[in-house]
């Protein structure tokens, strides 16, 4: 597929992710610049699905790197099978079967391929997804950013390995730690919001269709409701409001009932202090009346927010 | 004025504009947004400003600068000649008024040595305060045996005077100060608006972030909390120097991968892996509650609570004459309202006068025990306090007890030359400005960010 702006926004319109023009922009340059996408946002609004909607586009596979803390080269790039050359080395002393040469156990057959590596050997120009880099410590960052710039390893007993294909590299942040500059300035920045009102409508009713358009927007102006009114400590996401959602249609509500509110608020609000906060601030009852008079004020009809 | 020609100067002047609004802009980042112009179509205003957005911006908390930048800079030439008349005038404005000062405040015929902000401050005035040290200068100039010599002294009393209002100003007289004090780059069209878009901060999604904390509402303490519990998390996650045995690769714990294949004959069948063990620190916060501290209360009685929320080994203390354990107020789990309502019921400390050397000797005597090699001691104060030189000696003692001091002072560096205690104690401490969240954001970073 070529890669223009049209082709991209009907490929994530494709794939249902709602994405208005800004983000496309950005990610449209991401992909010519050949840079990595450095993703960040609260946890939730979308990042990872964005490498996974590019896959789909790009009919490619997705390479994915699930950072922790203590990640390290091993887990990221390569091992080579240590056991099993131990297991060679052994077999040919007791079957004497000569001399083996290094390169006999330095070869690609006892090397453990990683993510990292993997992107870099990929036929077909791949999608590799960092996610949650803040997760990992300074050292690993500063490795990582460096293989990002170049796309190219050495392994000492195998030579350099030089990418056939530079991958298209997200990079997801939840903003736990702050990045170093280094990795910031080798890549091209994304900040995804919670989004609006409008446009959460319009993920409700792509993502879940039997959800009604009333159901939608009662759902959408509660979400907001909270995220904008309560200083929670951890805001609904949008998975989350998609998570509620499912459960309020599998208790067959179709507008906003407080008994059913009060049995699902667990997929919404997710610490003591907010369902605390929640209850003492707004309520249940509170939350439904303000949704639906928020929702009875949008306009009919499906939404047609761009962002 | 400088060319603006080519598609280039003008990348490179709007780059020195973000740049002197505080934002990062490196080489290689101006040649990305360069080259991103040519991929897109230039003619969108929305898509030319994402080009330079994505590439420029790498932190949502400078959208705000760079939002306001782009939207000054990137106008039609008629708006841009109106912006610089209108620069001009304020420019000339600003001149006069420094004249002004120069002119009325005089000891003896002789214009007083004032600092152009103090003189900015000045024509701030109201006539009649304007009128009151006129007076008192020209009553001065003519006392008896009142020699040339005396100018000092008056000096010194009209720059009290000048602080005293300065501190009275109202938050946007206050920022247009700032702006004055700003290094001005000498081009006008950098100057003007980074100018413009300095004193429009606060408006943005993250404006507590940069908010003096002393001008934060009631209704915005969750919200300062909230952000702090969120800061002070990566205090949990400091990385020590020293190895734990562990199942994740990391590096090879020789000794026990030894022990473990002596059943193998010796042969390395089975490897056993340390990995850098996470380091839960120690801290003592003391918080300084006496008067001149008060108006920062709403900063850093959250600050407190947002610590000891998330640190596990944390002890706090509030001070002013003296120290009060603080640390039961804010145990996990307990409410905020409810915890600074005890504690402001109950202590004795909250608004009296500063003696930090009292409240450290207490510390020293009943909390030596706390004191230890891997402590980290944070005094949160505006280092205004009877007695420096005994508190500085306090200091001295503790600091061969801890692993560090680090003194986060409420008052701007700009204010520290006015206070004679501050270098005593920048001897036995790391003293950093924090009067807002950003500096506290910064602080973490710089102290916490790294492996010990």
């Amino acid at each position: 597929m070529d890669i223009t702006l049209q082709n991209l926004a009907q490929g994530f319109e494709t794939e249902g992710y709602i994405g208005e023009q800004d983000l496309l922009t950005t990610i449209y340059l991401a992909l010519t610049l050949e840079k990595p996408l450095l993703i960040e946002g609260a946890p939730g609004v979308g990042k990872t699905e964005i490498a996974k909607v590019l896959s789909h586009i790009f009919q490619t596979e997705l390479i994915r790197l699930q950072c922790y803390e203590g990640l390290d080269e091993n887990k990221a790039l390569y091992e080579w099978n240590y056991q099993r050359q131990l297991i060679k080395i052994q077999m040919s002393k007791e079957l004497a079967c000569g001399e083996i040469s290094e390169q006999d156990i330095f070869s690609s057959e006892y090397l453990h391929e990683r993510p990292l590596l993997k992107a870099i050997r990929a036929e077909k120009r791949a999608v590799l997804l960092i996610d949650e880099i803040d997760k990992t410590d300074e050292e690993f960052e500063a490795f990582l950013f460096e293989i990002l710039s170049d796309f190219q390893i050495s392994i000492p007993e195998l030579g350099t390995i030089i990418a056939r294909q530079i991958p298209v590299v997200i990079l997801t942040s939840n903003h736990e730690r702050e990045l170093s500059d280094g990795l910031r300035r080798r890549c091209v920045y994304l900040y995804i919001d919670y989004p609006t009102i409008e446009k959460e409508i319009q993920i409700i009713q792509t993502k879940i269709p039997e959800a009604g358009e009333r159901l939608a927007k009662q759902i959408a102006s509660a979400v907001n409701h909270l995220r904008q009114s309560l200083a929670l400590q951890k805001k609904p996401s949008i998975a989350e409001t998609l998570d509620w959602t499912r459960a309020l249609i599998a208790l067959h509500a179709d507008c906003l009932e407080p008994d059913m509110v009060r049995q699902t608020l667990g997929l919404l609000l997710k610490h003591r202090d907010d369902l605390l906060m929640f209850q003492k601030e707004l309520g249940v009852d509170r939350l439904c009346s303000l949704a639906k008079d928020a929702a009875s004020a949008l306009p009919n009809g499906k939404c047609n927010h761009g962002g | 004025m400088m060319p603006m020609n080519s598609l280039t100067d003008n990348m490179a002047t709007f780059a020195q504009i973000l740049r002197q609004l505080g934002v990062r802009v490196s080489s290689a980042e101006m040649v990305d947004a360069i080259r991103s112009l040519g991929l897109i179509n230039m003619t969108d205003r929305q898509q030319f400003k994402m080009a330079l957005k994505s590439t420029l911006i790498k932190s949502a908390d400078d959208f705000e600068a760079f939002d306001d930048a782009f939207r000054m800079f990137f106008v039609p030439p008629e708006a841009k000649e109106q912006g610089q008349a209108a620069w001009e005038e304020r420019k000339q404005e600003n001149e006069c008024r420094n004249q002004q000062a120069e002119t009325e405040l005089q000891f003896q015929g002789k214009p007083l040595e004032l600092s152009e902000e103090l003189k900015n401050v000045y024509s701030r005035l109201s006539e009649q305060d304007r009128q009151r040290l006129q007076e008192f200068l020209e009553k001065t100039s003519k006392g008896n045996n009142v020699k040339e010599s005396f100018q000092p002294v008056a000096e010194n009393i009209i720059k009290s005077a000048l602080s005293y209002w300065q501190r009275q100003l109202s938050p946007e007289d206050l920022a247009q100060l700032a702006n004055a004090r700003r290094q001005l780059t000498g081009m006008d069209e950098i100057d003007r608006i980074t100018e413009a878009a300095a004193g429009l901060g606060g408006n943005g999604r993250h404006s507590l972030l940069y908010k003096n904390m002393q001008e934060i509402t009631e209704d915005e303490i969750p919200q300062v909390t909230v952000l702090i519990k969120r800061l002070a998390q990566r205090l949990n996650t400091h990385i020590s120097r020293r190895y734990r045995t562990t199942g994740k690769h990391k590096t090879v714990d020789l000794r026990q991968s030894i022990r473990r294949n002596m059943r193998y004959g010796g042969m390395m069948l089975s490897l056993k892996h340390k990995t850098k063990k996470i380091h839960k620190p120690k801290m003592v916060v003391l918080c300084d509650v006496s008067a001149s501290m008060a108006k920062y209360v709403r900063f850093t009685l959250p600050l407190l609570f947002g610590m000891s929320k998330v640190v596990k080994h944390i002890e706090s203390f509030i001070f002013a004459d003296d120290l009060e354990e603080a640390t039961n107020y804010f145990q996990r789990g307990q409410d905020f309202n409810k915890a600074t309502n005890e504690l402001l019921s109950e202590t004795v400390q909250m608004g009296q006068g500063t003696n930090i050397a009292i409240a450290l000797n207490s510390l020293r005597k009943k909390y030596h025990h706390l004191l230890t090699p891997s402590t980290m001691l944070i005094i949160v104060s505006d280092a205004k306090t009877l007695s420096p030189l005994e508190a500085g000696a306090q200091l001295a003692d503790i600091e061969h007890k801890v692993k560090k001091i680090l003194w986060l002072n409420t008052q701007s560096v700009e204010r520290w030359e006015e206070n004679s205690a501050i270098p005593i104690f920048q001897r036995y401490c790391d003293m950093v400005e924090c009067y807002s969240l950003v500096h506290l954001l910064r602080i973490l970073k710089k102290n916490f960010a790294t492996p010990a």
